[in-house]
């Protein structure tokens, strides 16, 4: 499992991991480094990790621009909340730990992975039997949040005023916003494409 | 400075301890690939190399919506049958695609003349690796020199693969019949793909 956790953490310096890395910090920096929302993150990972090498669902163009729309205004909301008196009763720290994860596990779904040497023997060995290959992917999971990890830490450590989180929330949902509504009006290709050229240049 | 801030503060240092060590584990991943390169006869039976298990799986599906074949005389995989065939699904871009090709060229270079053949099916991911100036380049920059089918509609690709999702790069073994004996997703396992080409070349044709 270490070699698993490693190549993970590697690969989170390669384009390919940014679909799933992006989501993950907007969203912690948006429930401002909380350990129950990157808790919540941990298992949407895990979870959505499992759902890939199970090979049982790839999202159609539809589903792909729903699930971009749905983050969206799951942003939206946790940022607007507490300007707006109602959403700020419901928007409570239970109602954000679910919304990180919820938003983690779509983000896998969007997720084109590089498939190095352990991902690979996991990918490989998945398709002779998934229950063997599950605490490896798991692993992975949790090694490509190792940099969501370091945020949640460095925010922490800092103890940022709260005028100071709130505009970083802002910030972290501008990004989330234009990722997930790049996705929800259909511009997933363009959206790597842009990102893989802009790490890559 | 409260404890929670020292704590956090010394797990973000033992972070950045782990995100040091596993770039460390990235050159102990190099050596078996290493080994390979300086073992060029891989013995099938010797007993650190397994012949991986071989199983027939079928015949292997059609090649569906093959626009072009660069490289090559030959425009089907049914003219390969007699031949032990590597079919590998890449696309330029793919840096796990890359790095995957200086092994596929070392099992050409020792197998060729003896049946082994390479068919790299190009299903690209972005618009720009559909290109065929681009797919040429690439291949004369990455030292790709076996045939190479276009599938820029990715029908080939998606109908090989079960279930929803496919990948890249992933490579089949296809025995002198024309069925499927191995696959392998992503990098590694260069020794093990090179004894199962040396397992499946010596059997009888």
């Amino acid at each position: 499992m270490l070699p698993a956790f490693a190549e993970a953490i590697r690969a989170t310096t390669q384009p390919c991991t940014l679909l799933l890395l992006l989501p993950a910090l907007v969203a912690v920096v948006i429930t401002r480094g909380r350990w129950a929302p990157f808790a919540a993150i941990c298992f949407g990972a895990v979870l959505g990790g499992w759902l890939f090498i199970a090979n049982v669902v790839a999202l159609s163009d539809l589903q792909l621009q729903l699930s971009g729309l749905l983050v969206a205004s799951a942003i939206a909301v946790v940022i607007a909340a507490p300007a707006v008196s109602w959403l700020a009763r419901a928007a409570t720290r239970a109602a954000q730990t679910a919304t990180a994860g919820v938003i983690m596990f779509i983000a896998t779904l969007w997720w084109r992975p590089c498939i190095g040497v352990e991902l690979g023997s996991i990918l490989t060995g998945a398709r002779q039997g998934l229950g063997g290959q599950l605490p490896g992917m798991a692993a992975y999971m949790l090694g490509a949040l190792v940099p969501v990890l370091a945020v949640v830490l460095a925010m922490r450590a800092i103890d940022p005023p709260p005028v100071a989180a709130r505009r970083a929330g802002w910030v972290a949902g501008g990004v989330g916003f234009v990722v997930a509504g790049a996705l929800a009006v259909g511009r997933h290709d363009e959206l790597v494409t842009t990102l893989t050229r802009w790490t890559t240049s | 400075m409260g404890p929670s801030r020292m704590l956090a503060i010394v797990g973000l240092i033992a972070v950045v301890g782990a995100v040091g060590a596993s770039f460390a584990l990235d050159g102990s991943d190099a050596t078996p690939a290493s080994s390979v390169d300086a073992a060029p006869a891989l013995d099938a039976t010797s007993t650190t190399i397994a012949v991986p298990d071989l199983p027939d799986r079928g015949a292997h599906p059609a090649l569906v919506d093959i626009d072009e074949w660069l490289q090559s005389d030959v425009t089907s995989l049914e003219e390969l049958q007699g031949k032990v065939v590597a079919v590998q699904f890449w696309t330029f871009g793919c840096s796990n695609c890359r790095a995957t090709l200086p092994h596929m060229q070392e099992l050409y270079e020792k197998y060729q003349d003896q049946g082994f053949e390479i068919v790299g099916i190009h299903a690209p991911e972005f618009s720009y690796e559909a290109e065929v100036a681009n797919i040429t380049d690439a291949a004369a920059e990455l030292g790709v020199t076996w045939p190479i089918a276009l599938d820029p509609t990715k029908r080939t690709f998606h109908s090989w693969q079960e279930g929803p999702t496919a990948h890249w790069p992933r490579v089949y073994l296809l025995d002198r019949e024309g069925h499927i004996r191995y696959d392998h997703i992503g990098e590694g396992r260069y020794a093990q793909t090179d004894a199962a080409v040396q397992a499946l070349l010596a059997e009888p044709g």
